[in-house]
């Protein structure tokens, strides 16, 4: 298979090429398109592990309180919030945040991993100093999730075998295409808005906090992926885009089943007392019930981001718009403009973190960025 | 033979193919703090140099007729073969040799 390129700025060579790397011409053929992102790193700048930006020693009562807003809970719409009391609910829900948190984790660290194996494939030196500093921003990532999982739980759980392989075969590609749409569109997409979900609904204003943070960083990893798209789509052949968008296809429906379903959440089940296979079957009888069902499907909410990104960018196509549709309102998301839901969450702060780092806010950085 | 010579845990490593060694869930606690001060300070040193506030790389030099570094630390000019070039030639020898040892630079980098 191959790596579909289609701008110069995505050459790319083996990963066990590093002589490739030493080419002499290669150094001066440097494109400009990630030029902006990679020198806004410094504006919005932040460290985990420095109290003037985040404390994760500020405390919050999980036994008590819930870290998110329960009525996103889709367990809890079911017979399963009928068979526990309140400190019962509390811990499934606060259990099922442990559980998304880790995901996330672990997606960040695919991120990173990523981001640092693009930086061996990838021929232009604009592109690997862009990759260079991802890779940088994704292990603050890391370590500000660590931190928050710590603080609350101890230690996250183990990675779900959806995610688990998709960040194994992405991690692993040698493919650019297959990099950067599994990570900066499908994988970030997604987190996008996961973290806009976070940010509006927790409880906890810890969880808030480190969300906006890395959305600060992560909504221009997401613009690295819009940058490829532009450059890239518009020129595949039938058979390259047919290629890209069926993998895209498959590899939503494998996140969107696996993700929140049940089956990979058993041990939760268990913490509260409760029989896995019961609680499976209750949640497949609450889809039968429509009310339940349009309320389960509105937590698919979180895959918005992706999809538009998706659908902009050019990928799907009427061959797999029905994939997305029954779950999203495609023409509505069509519709909407460029701005993605967590770009106003990010750029407020992005303007926090100019004025903590003693910076002068000027214009929009995102904006900027493109 | 452990062959990475790991003698503090700070240095573990994993095969590079071996991705799913990164998700294993006690590893994200086993965080050493030994580098924590130099990733903190990346911000006070930060410089771009793409922007002329940091380095202008426009600042001109006339490498014909200018050595970029002293001539007396030339080895070769050290030499009889000093005695063979002109005074443009030796700018253009000791210039070159500087070359060399940028472009070695680079590719260290």
């Amino acid at each position: 298979m191959e790596n579909i390129t289609k701008d110069p700025a995505y050459n790319a060579v083996d990963p066990s090429d590093f002589p490739a790397m030493l080419e002499v011409n290669r150094y001066g053929e440097r494109s400009t398109a990630f030029d902006k992102i990679i020198s806004a790193t410094h504006d919005h700048f932040w460290d985990p592990l420095d109290t003037k930006y985040i404390d994760f020693s500020t405390p919050f009562d999980i036994a008590k309180d819930y870290i998110v807003n329960p009525e996103l809970n889709g367990d809890l719409k079911t017979a399963i919030g009928s068979k526990l009391d309140e400190g019962q609910k509390i811990k499934l829900a606060n259990l099922d945040t442990l559980w998304t948190m880790s995901s996330i984790l672990h997606g960040e660290q695919g991120a990173l991993s990523l981001s640092a194996s693009l930086c061996h494939i990838l021929r232009d030196p604009g592109a690997q100093e862009y990759a260079a500093n991802q890779t940088r921003e994704e292990a603050r990532h890391v370590t500000a999730f660590s931190k928050y999982i710590h603080a609350r739980w101890g230690k996250p759980v183990a990675v779900g075998p959806a995610l688990g392989d998709l960040l194994k075969d992405i991690v692993a590609s040698p493919l650019v295409w297959k990099k950067i749409v599994g990570m900066q569109m499908l994988i970030e997409g997604l987190a996008m808005g996961a973290f806009a979900t976070l940010y509006k609904e927790a409880r906890d204003p810890l969880l808030r906090q480190t969300c906006q943070l890395v959305m600060t960083d992560e909504a221009f990893h997401h613009k690295f992926g819009k940058i490829w798209a532009d450059r890239t789509i518009p020129k595949l052949s039938q058979s390259e885009h047919e290629l890209i968008e069926d993998w895209a296809a498959q590899v939503f429906q494998v996140l969107l089943f696996n993700l929140g379903s049940p089956d990979q959440k058993e041990w939760i089940y268990r913490e509260v007392g409760l029989d896995p296979a019961w609680c499976q079957s209750a949640f497949l009888e609450a889809f039968t019930d429509a009310e339940i069902r349009k309320e389960l499907q509105e937590s698919t909410n979180i895959f918005r981001v992706l999809v538009k990104t998706l659908l902009k960018a050019g990928i799907i196509t009427d061959r797999t718009r029905g994939v997305y549709a029954a779950f999203l309102d495609m023409h509505e998301l069509y519709a909407e403009s460029d701005r993605m839901v967590g770009d106003d969450i990010a750029e407020e702060g992005i303007k926090y973190l100019i004025q903590l780092n003693g910076g002068k806010f000027v214009s929009s950085a995102l904006l900027a960025a493109e | 033979m452990d062959m990475n010579l790991t003698r503090d845990p700070a240095y573990d490593a994993a095969d590079p193919s071996d991705f799913p060694a990164m998700l294993e869930v006690g590893r994200y606690g086993r965080r050493s703090t030994a580098f924590d001060k130099i990733i903190s300070a990346t911000h006070d040193h930060f410089w771009d140099p793409l922007d002329t506030k940091y380095i202008d790389f426009s600042a001109p030099f006339d490498t014909e007729n200018e050595y970029l570094v002293p001539p007396r630390m030339n080895l070769e000019l050290q030499t009889a073969i000093g005695d063979r070039l002109s005074e443009k030639e030796k700018i253009r020898w000791v210039n070159n040799s500087v070359r060399f040892s940028i472009s070695s630079i680079l590719h260290g980098e």
